[in-house]
C-alpha cells in the first residue's frame, strides 16, 4: 500500500464522521506524510498500522473527553485500541447479568404463568366450542319448532324464539372465544416480549 | 518502560512538548518528540491533539512552509494554565514516589 491508497482508504473509513472532523484528520495525516518525507513513506505506513486502525483511533476519541479510564500502555502499542473501547465490554457484562436475572425469573415463575396461560387458552377454547354447541342446539330447536308449528302454532313460535336466542348466544361465545385466542393472547405475548427486551436494557442499541 | 502512561500524563507531555517552541509546532515533530519520552504508536497522537484542541488547550494555524501549508499547534492561555497545573501535580506526585523509593519518610 502506498501513501495515496492509505489516505483514500482512511478518507473512506471516516465517511461517517462530520465533514470538519474528517478534513482535520486528513490534513493532519497528509502533513504527517509530507513532513516524514518520501523516503520514510513506507516506514510511516508501517508505523501507523492499517487505515482501519487509524480510523478507529480517530473515532474512538469522538465519544467523549471525560472518559479518563483509558490508559496508554507504553509497552505495547496495539493495546491502545482495547483500552479505548473499554465501554462496550462493561455494557455486555451488565446485559449478561440482566439476561441471567430474567431467565431465572421466568423459570421461578414458571408454574404461575404456565397455569395462567393454560387457563386463558382453555377459556378461549371452551368459549368457542361451547358457542358451537349452543348453535348446534339452536339449529336442532329450529327443527323442533318447525315440527311443533304444524301441531301447536303458539308453541312453535315460542320454540323459534328460543332457537334464535340460542343461535345469538352461541355466536357471542364463538366471537368471544376466537377474539381471546387470536387477539388477546398474541397481544399479551407481544407485551411480555417487549417487557423482556426493555429489561435487557435496549440491547439493540448497543 | 514498565509504567503505563495515563491519559492525563499523556496530555501533560503533549502540552509540554508543544510549549517548547513559542511559535508552536507541527504533528510530525510532536510525535517524534513525544516518542523520545514514551513509547507511543504514531496513530495515537492525533486523537490526543484533537481532544486538547476541542478542550481549548491548543489552537491551530496553518503556515506556509516549503511551498505548502503546514498545520501548527500552539498552546492557548487555558492550555498554559493547564500545563502549569500538570507541572505542580507532577512535582508533588513524583516527589512523594521518589522519597518513598529512596527510603525517606513523609514529614
Amino acid at each position: 500500500m502506498n501513501r495515496i491508497e492509505f489516505m483514500q482508504q482512511l478518507e473512506m473509513l471516516l465517511a461517517d464522521i462530520s465533514e470538519a472532523e474528517r478534513a482535520d484528520a486528513i490534513k493532519y495525516y497528509n502533513d504527517y506524510f509530507d513532513d516524514a518525507g518520501i523516503e520514510n513513506e513506507a516506514g510511516v505506513i508501517e508505523q501507523l498500522g492499517s487505515p482501519e486502525q487509524v480510523a478507529q483511533n480517530i473515532k474512538a476519541d469522538a465519544f467523549g473527553t471525560e472518559n479518563v479510564n483509558h490508559t496508554y500502555t507504553s509497552q505495547d502499542a496495539p493495546n491502545m485500541n482495547h483500552t479505548y473501547t473499554n465501554q462496550q465490554p462493561q455494557n455486555n457484562d451488565r446485559d449478561g447479568a440482566t439476561l441471567a436475572l430474567v431467565v431465572v425469573l421466568i423459570i421461578v415463575t414458571f408454574p404461575l404463568w404456565m397455569s395462567l396461560a393454560g387457563a386463558l387458552i382453555g377459556i378461549a377454547f371452551g368459549l368457542t366450542v361451547g358457542g358451537g354447541g349452543i348453535m348446534v342446539g339452536g339449529i336442532a330447536v329450529i327443527g323442533a319448532a318447525i315440527a311443533k308449528t304444524a301441531i301447536f302454532p303458539m308453541g312453535g313460535v315460542f320454540l323459534f324464539g328460543v332457537s334464535f336466542l340460542l343461535l345469538a348466544l352461541g355466536l357471542v361465545f364463538i366471537v368471544g372465544g376466537l377474539s381471546i385466542g387470536f387477539v388477546a393472547i398474541p397481544a399479551i405475548i407481544k407485551g411480555v416480549t417487549s417487557l423482556i427486551k426493555k429489561a435487557l436494557g435496549k440491547k439493540g442499541e448497543v | 518502560m514498565v509504567f503505563n502512561t495515563g491519559a492525563a500524563l499523556l496530555d501533560a507531555i503533549v502540552l509540554a512538548v508543544v510549549s517548547q517552541d513559542e511559535r508552536g509546532t507541527y504533528g510530525y515533530r510532536i510525535t517524534q518528540d513525544v516518542r523520545q519520552i514514551i513509547e507511543l504508536s504514531e496513530s495515537t497522537l492525533y486523537p490526543v491533539l484533537r481532544r486538547l484542541q476541542k478542550d481549548g488547550c491548543l489552537e491551530i494555524y496553518d503556515m506556509e512552509c516549503a511551498g505548502r501549508n503546514r498545520r501548527y499547534y500552539k498552546l492557548t492561555i487555558p492550555g498554559v494554565q493547564k500545563l502549569n497545573m500538570y507541572r505542580q501535580e507532577w512535582k508533588s506526585y513524583s516527589d512523594k514516589v521518589t522519597t518513598l523509593f529512596e527510603g525517606g519518610s513523609f514529614q
